[in-house]
């Protein structure tokens, strides 16, 4: 009974847009649920028409960016089984090779956040935005040569600044042949210069056993030179100032490093794995109000 | 298998061994009788290893899907239980986390889970697929809701097939009863008011795939008078809901029957919502030459 009296509750009050004559003040029983019916409803009322909202995504809240996921799943979804067509002028192997080297190196960097909610006219957060990403990343993945369609759709997220990015970093060597690079660590720094030579290294004009005492600095300084075996070809000039003994012969080694990089680019992931290229940032803790020092507290009293 | 296929190659070479003894209940007797008088190169030639396809076909398509298709799709109108029980729609829920309102569809339990009773499930699908079409041929709006990992893509594609919408990543807090904030927050102002707030639509029909996750959903739509047919497991009172289909929620096979069929209802009534359309036009057409050649 309970159910029957929902129903005709809920079913009439739904009809949107039908005009209800003065027969609406009557109760509404299931017993005569059909007169009303019969008496209200014509073939017009049912075919009125109802405007509808267009997107699909619609009660999601976020059409757009929805529908720009259902678009770019259902893209990658019809290309799951893509396989490339052999190219037509397979038969000469150079220049296969060719094509196919500068197919794979195309890296594609997608535009950052902020653009491409510019792009989109749609607010998107962080999160958003990486999920957008990495469909197109995964689209991207697809095997190359990429379906034209494809690169048709990948194209406007493209971040095109990358190509500048790239080429303003190289350094060079200057008029002498030397390279200059500066290390840091712990309030000193290193002005190292390097030039090939014989393998003699000068730090503040003196010689590397009169500067430092301790063996383990002086090994530090020599370290990039080891690592990479290159100790007789270069010569080294080395200004350093602030801080202490080993805190002055880790920046040296980390300038050396720099500079080497600048002679020999392929020497990096050697340089990488000794530890001679990334700046150490460790650096002396604040003291805290309240307590001894930066991590000592005073006595705990109980009372 | 193997001994069945035996048997027959036995019995076809006309070893007159089938008038001679009763037909066996089991082909293991029959496979003992008829071995020792066959030749060694024979059982080679019905070798179970011959009755499997090799390993070098192609399998485009998972078999499920293959077999799904192979056999007439399913509509509301060619539903039977063999079917819902094919989908796994009749397994529900461990039974100490039973909902005891749903005591009349459960069949019995079995393995510490209640078994839905599927004759309930058919019909109150039915149900739900005439409620849908009669929504859809009044031009009524379906909103078909489906939140778990695995629903999304089949919510999608049922609310594309019936020109319907789809909630299938979150539901909104708010939707329905914050309308204006929610939903008009991206929608385009109007043009020749800009100040006035854009016009938000409510849905006629909620289809939810799984209401266990969705109170806030069901109390917003009581609060806005929109029916809502769900999926209801045997955790879940069937009572809060306007059209309850008892069976498992947890099935993606079952749950994807499910919404195909009320989408392919939907449809229906929207072909059907079509023809009466055109047959409206074609009479007021007619009406009109009729009045043209009378003036």
């Amino acid at each position: 009974m309970s159910s029957l009296l929902k129903l005709a509750r809920v079913l009439p009050a739904t009809r949107v847009g039908i005009q209800i004559p003065a027969l609406s003040i009557t109760k509404r029983f299931a017993s005569n649920f059909h007169q009303q019916h019969n008496a209200t409803s014509t073939q017009d009322d049912i075919l009125q028409y109802r405007e509808k909202p267009e997107s699909l995504s619609y009660f999601t809240g976020n059409f757009k960016y929805n529908d720009l996921l259902i678009e770019l799943d259902a893209l990658h979804k019809r290309f799951a089984n893509y396989k490339p067509i052999d190219a037509i002028n397979a038969t000469d192997l150079s220049s296969q090779l060719l094509t196919s080297e500068s197919v794979e190196d195309k890296v594609y960097s997608w535009k950052l956040r902020d653009k491409m909610s510019e792009l989109l006219s749609i607010p998107l957060t962080t999160s958003q935005w990486r999920k957008i990403t990495s469909h197109l990343t995964a689209l991207a993945s697809l095997p190359k040569p990429l379906p034209p369609s494809v690169v048709s759709i990948l194209g406007p997220y493209q971040r095109f600044d990358n190509v500048n990015q790239q080429q303003a970093k190289t350094q060079n060597l200057d008029e002498y042949g030397r390279a200059y690079a500066a290390g840091r660590r712990k309030e000193s720094s290193a002005r190292c210069y390097l030039v090939q030579g014989e393998g003699k290294i000068l730090v503040n004009g003196m010689e590397l056993d009169q500067y430092f005492q301790r063996s383990v600095d002086r090994n530090e300084v020599t370290l990039p030179l080891d690592v990479t075996e290159t100790k007789d070809n270069y010569n080294a000039w080395i200004i350093v100032k602030g801080g202490g003994t080993t805190g002055q012969a880790q920046a040296i080694k980390h300038g050396l490093g720099k500079a080497l990089l600048i002679h020999n680019e392929a020497l990096k992931p050697t340089l990488r794995k000794a530890g001679c290229i990334t700046r150490d940032p460790r650096v002396v803790e604040r003291k805290k109000e309240g307590q001894k020092g930066a991590r000592a507290k005073y006595t705990w009293v109980k009372r | 298998m193997a001994s069945r296929a035996l048997f027959k190659a036995a019995a076809s070479r006309g070893m007159a061994v089938r008038q001679n003894y009763i037909r066996p209940l089991s082909t293991v007797n029959a496979l003992r009788q008829s071995v020792p008088t066959t030749e060694s190169n024979t059982t080679d030639q019905v070798a179970p290893e011959s009755l499997v396809p090799p390993t070098t076909t192609p399998l485009k398509k998972p078999i499920r899907q293959s077999v799904a298709s192979a056999v007439e799709p399913v509509t509301p109108y060619n539903l039977s239980i063999a079917r819902l029980m094919a989908a796994g729609l009749h397994l529900g829920h461990s039974t100490s986390l039973w909902e005891p309102a749903t005591l009349p569809f459960i069949f019995g339990t079995r393995e510490g889970i209640s078994i839905i009773n599927l004759e309930h499930t058919l019909v109150y699908l039915r149900r739900a697929c005439n409620v849908a079409r009669e929504v859809a041929l009044r031009g009524g709006s379906i909103l078909f809701v489906g939140t778990r990992p695995g629903f999304q893509d089949l919510t999608i594609e049922a609310a594309r097939y019936c020109d319907g919408f789809h909630v299938s990543s979150k539901w909104i807090p708010g939707t329905l009863t914050n309308r204006h904030q929610v939903l008009g927050r991206h929608a385009a102002p109007d043009p020749e008011d800009p100040g006035r707030p854009p016009k938000t639509y409510k849905p006629d029909l909620i289809v939810l795939l799984n209401p266990l996750e969705h109170k806030i959903a069901i109390s917003e739509a009581q609060l806005n008078n929109i029916p809502i047919i769900a999926i209801t497991d045997t955790d879940y009172d069937p009572r809060r809901v306007a059209y309850p289909i008892p069976a498992n929620d947890d099935s993606i096979r079952g749950v994807e029957l499910i919404a195909k069929v009320i989408s392919t209802a939907a449809r229906d009534g929207l072909h059907r919502r079509k023809q009466l359309l055109d047959q409206r036009e074609k009479e007021k057409k007619l009406l009109r030459k009729q009045h043209s050649s009378k003036y």
